[in-house]
């Protein structure tokens, strides 16, 4: 699937929501806090909208336009390298984000993001297809349907 | 061997019929028309259609008087290629019965003519055809890929680098990795194992299409010939899907002459005709070869020559004769394709986001009379992009055996010792006139999308005054219907090569045929044809399931 801006939104609001928000359950009661998760998910999501703009525009600097499973793989751990840098950055200026417990260490981050960005990459090369028929030739849009 | 005249044939066959387009006698049972490259069924039927078919409205009434079997249908499939294939396979996933589709094809096989080229062309079932693992046409959904499969087989085979090969492949094509493309046979297999799932042979009825109407009904009406039968039969639906494929391979002009002037058909060939000929002499005694033509089967060809060069040791010398140098790169916006030893390559025949991405939308929502341009900076005459063929272009040039030419080609001549001389005319100022003596000629042209070359689409736009886009194709909308011959609650779609120029770039490829499915049926669905439904992510998951265990698709 080449995606498209409009696409790239409404997978990222589909997987984070259908696949994002169970696994952070599980994350949640495993961490014995029920927002610091859930938080987290809901800033991946608001940055991601943020990043697609960025990478909708690094598309139209090659021939194919296209993004392959690799960049999308590299873009998502990106993403979660970038949001804990932030977040200990802030952390150090004494900003403390909205839900974020200033006892989130690096490790349960990494699990969390990694457990939730993998299996959302992996859906959108499997489960997407075979859920919305269309979705590939509507640059990853599965809102609308042919007019 | 030069074959004696058309017109005189003493001491050769009966003639096995006359073209349908050229209407030359064919004296033995080649793949395409030797003369005009017209593609099969070629032979000339006597064709004597019923008077109401001057009509552009048929009366089933009359019709049904004169005594020739009329069948009814709900969904009429028209070419039984690929095309047909891809249309039948989704209307049977979103609930049509067998009983309710009938598919008119010449041949039993819809993937025999496809076949049949790629073989000529050198591409066997082992070699890798150039497509995306995802454009199955036996598979909607495009998932698991030809590469998927083929890594199971290796793992399975425990051959664990090709495996991981692959698979590096698919994660990171194009642009890190060369693109991955299936091997042709397995293509054909997975083709064969949907045929046996959705019921294709109950629904083929295998003959020559001649024409098709419009009915007083609301419907239509096509007539054919079935295989080994004389008589004319006629099918009546209500939905007819158009999928004829090319009307023929392309023959140069020079080719055309130098084939009526000398009767030759082994030392000047196109590259789609059997010419295996050519590689047994080169393998056993060397010489000269023109090769013409800058797009895959050029360089599978080439690839071919330069594989028996290496095994027989002989001397084989390759002349690619190109009309003119290409050294610019083509440009789009801010990215560009770049153009290495006056070849173009890219992984498919279109750029990628031209199948499903922003270019798609891009040309969908663009005015038609901007399309062509579009089209034209997009596409062009490409090669894939593998790193075993550009070596070769490399090496060749860097030993010697392969040269580039260019030149107009204006005649083609034999030489009077079974060797060819091609005249040339360069782009010099003034122009100077240079000739080439060969061994063999194959010219790489492509095939024929002329509409006037192909009598039932050309007959449609006479009959009912169809519009033309500036390609020169029927004008279809971007859901693929020829809108001009809605009729009543009736409607044709159009799909395949033919509806070029429209609202979707790659239009002949796999993906290309599946995306004009899908905009088909969706809009069949939502007009309400019998026993179809939208495919939801319910159903279009159960229904993945069973095509995964190959159960045949729920009604």
């Amino acid at each position: 699937m080449t995606p498209t801006l409009r696409g790239r939104w409404q997978t990222r609001l589909l997987l984070l929501t259908l696949l994002g928000v169970p696994l952070t359950g599980l994350f949640a009661w495993a961490y014995r806090d029920g927002v610091t998760p859930f938080a987290l998910l809901g800033y991946v999501l608001l940055l991601g909208f943020v990043w697609d703009v960025v990478y909708d525009i690094l598309q139209t600097l090659r021939w194919n336009r296209d993004w392959p499973p690799l960049f999308a793989l590299l873009s998502t751990l990106w993403e979660g390298v970038f949001l804990w840098v932030a977040l200990t950055w802030l952390a150090e200026q004494g900003i403390a984000l909205p839900g974020i417990s200033p006892l989130l260490t690096a490790a349960r981050f990494a699990a969390h993001y990694l457990a939730v960005s993998l299996t959302v990459w992996a859906a959108a090369h499997s489960l997407l297809l075979l859920l919305f028929p269309h979705w590939r030739f509507r640059g990853g849009q599965w809102l609308s349907r042919w007019e | 061997m030069l074959l004696p005249s058309a017109s005189s044939p003493a001491g050769f066959p009966e003639p096995t019929g006359n073209c349908h387009a050229c209407r030359q006698s064919i004296f033995w049972s080649p793949a395409t028309c030797p003369w005009c490259g017209a593609l099969p069924p070629y032979q000339d039927v006597p064709l004597d259609l019923p008077g109401s078919f001057a009509q552009p409205r048929v009366s089933l009434r009359h019709l049904r008087r004169q005594g020739n079997p009329v069948t009814e249908s709900t969904y009429l499939a028209l070419g039984g290629g690929l095309g047909s294939f891809v249309w039948v396979d989704y209307l049977r996933i979103c609930g049509a019965a067998c009983a309710q589709i009938a598919v008119i094809g010449a041949e039993a096989h819809p993937h025999a003519r496809f076949q049949r080229l790629c073989n000529h062309s050198q591409i066997s079932g082992e070699q890798r055809i150039r497509s995306d693992s995802g454009a199955r046409p036996d598979n909607i959904w495009g998932w698991p890929g030809y590469a998927a499969e083929e890594v199971v087989g290796l793992l399975r085979a425990h051959q664990w680098r090709a495996a991981v090969r692959i698979l590096w492949q698919i994660l990171s094509e194009p642009a890190l990795a060369e693109t991955y493309a299936p091997r042709a046979q397995a293509v054909y297999m997975s083709l064969e194992r949907e045929m046996a799932r959705i019921g294709w042979q109950q629904m083929l009825r295998q003959g020559r299409i001649c024409a098709l109407r419009q009915t007083d009904d609301g419907r239509y009406v096509a007539a054919y010939f079935p295989q080994n039968s004389q008589s004319l039969h006629f099918v009546v639906a209500p939905y007819v899907h158009l999928s004829l494929g090319y009307a023929g391979i392309h023959l140069t002009p020079e080719l055309q002459t130098y084939r009526h002037a000398y009767h030759d058909f082994r030392l000047a060939v196109q590259a789609y005709e059997q010419h295996e000929h050519i590689y047994r002499q080169l393998a056993q005694h060397g010489g000269v070869l023109i090769l013409r033509g800058r797009g895959i089967v050029a360089s599978r060809i080439l690839q071919r020559l330069d594989e028996i060069r290496q095994a027989s040791g002989q001397p084989i010398q390759v002349i690619h004769l190109l009309r003119a140098p290409l050294t610019e790169d083509a440009v789009y916006g801010w990215a560009r394709r770049h153009t290495r030893d006056h070849w173009q390559r890219q992984p498919l025949n279109w750029p990628k986001s031209a199948f499903g991405g922003d270019l798609r939308a891009a040309l969908e929502a663009a005015l038609p009379a901007e399309r062509q341009t579009l089209l034209q900076a997009w596409g062009g005459v490409t090669t894939s992009d593998r790193r075993d063929w550009q070596e070769v272009v490399e090496r060749g040039l860097r030993e010697g055996w392969y040269t580039l030419h260019f030149g107009v080609v204006e005649q083609i001549k034999p030489n009077g010792r079974r060797r060819l001389v091609v005249h040339l005319r360069d782009q010099a100022s003034p122009p100077a006139s240079r000739r080439l003596v060969a061994d063999f000629l194959i010219d790489c042209t492509g095939l024929n999308t002329a509409l006037n070359a192909h009598p039932i689409l050309a007959d449609l736009r006479d009959r009912y005054r169809l519009p033309q886009n500036k390609m020169g194709q029927l004008v279809v909308t971007p859901d693929f219907e020829l809108k001009e011959l809605r009729n009543g609650g009736g409607q044709v779609f159009l799909a395949g090569v033919m509806a070029l120029g429209n609202a979707f770039a790659p239009v002949d490829s796999f993906v290309g045929l599946q995306y004009a499915a899908q905009r088909t049926v969706s809009v069949l669905v939502r007009e309400g044809a019998p026993n179809l439904r939208p495919l939801d992510a319910r159903s279009s998951l159960s229904q993945w399931w069973r095509w995964q265990r190959h159960r045949e698709p729920s009604p």
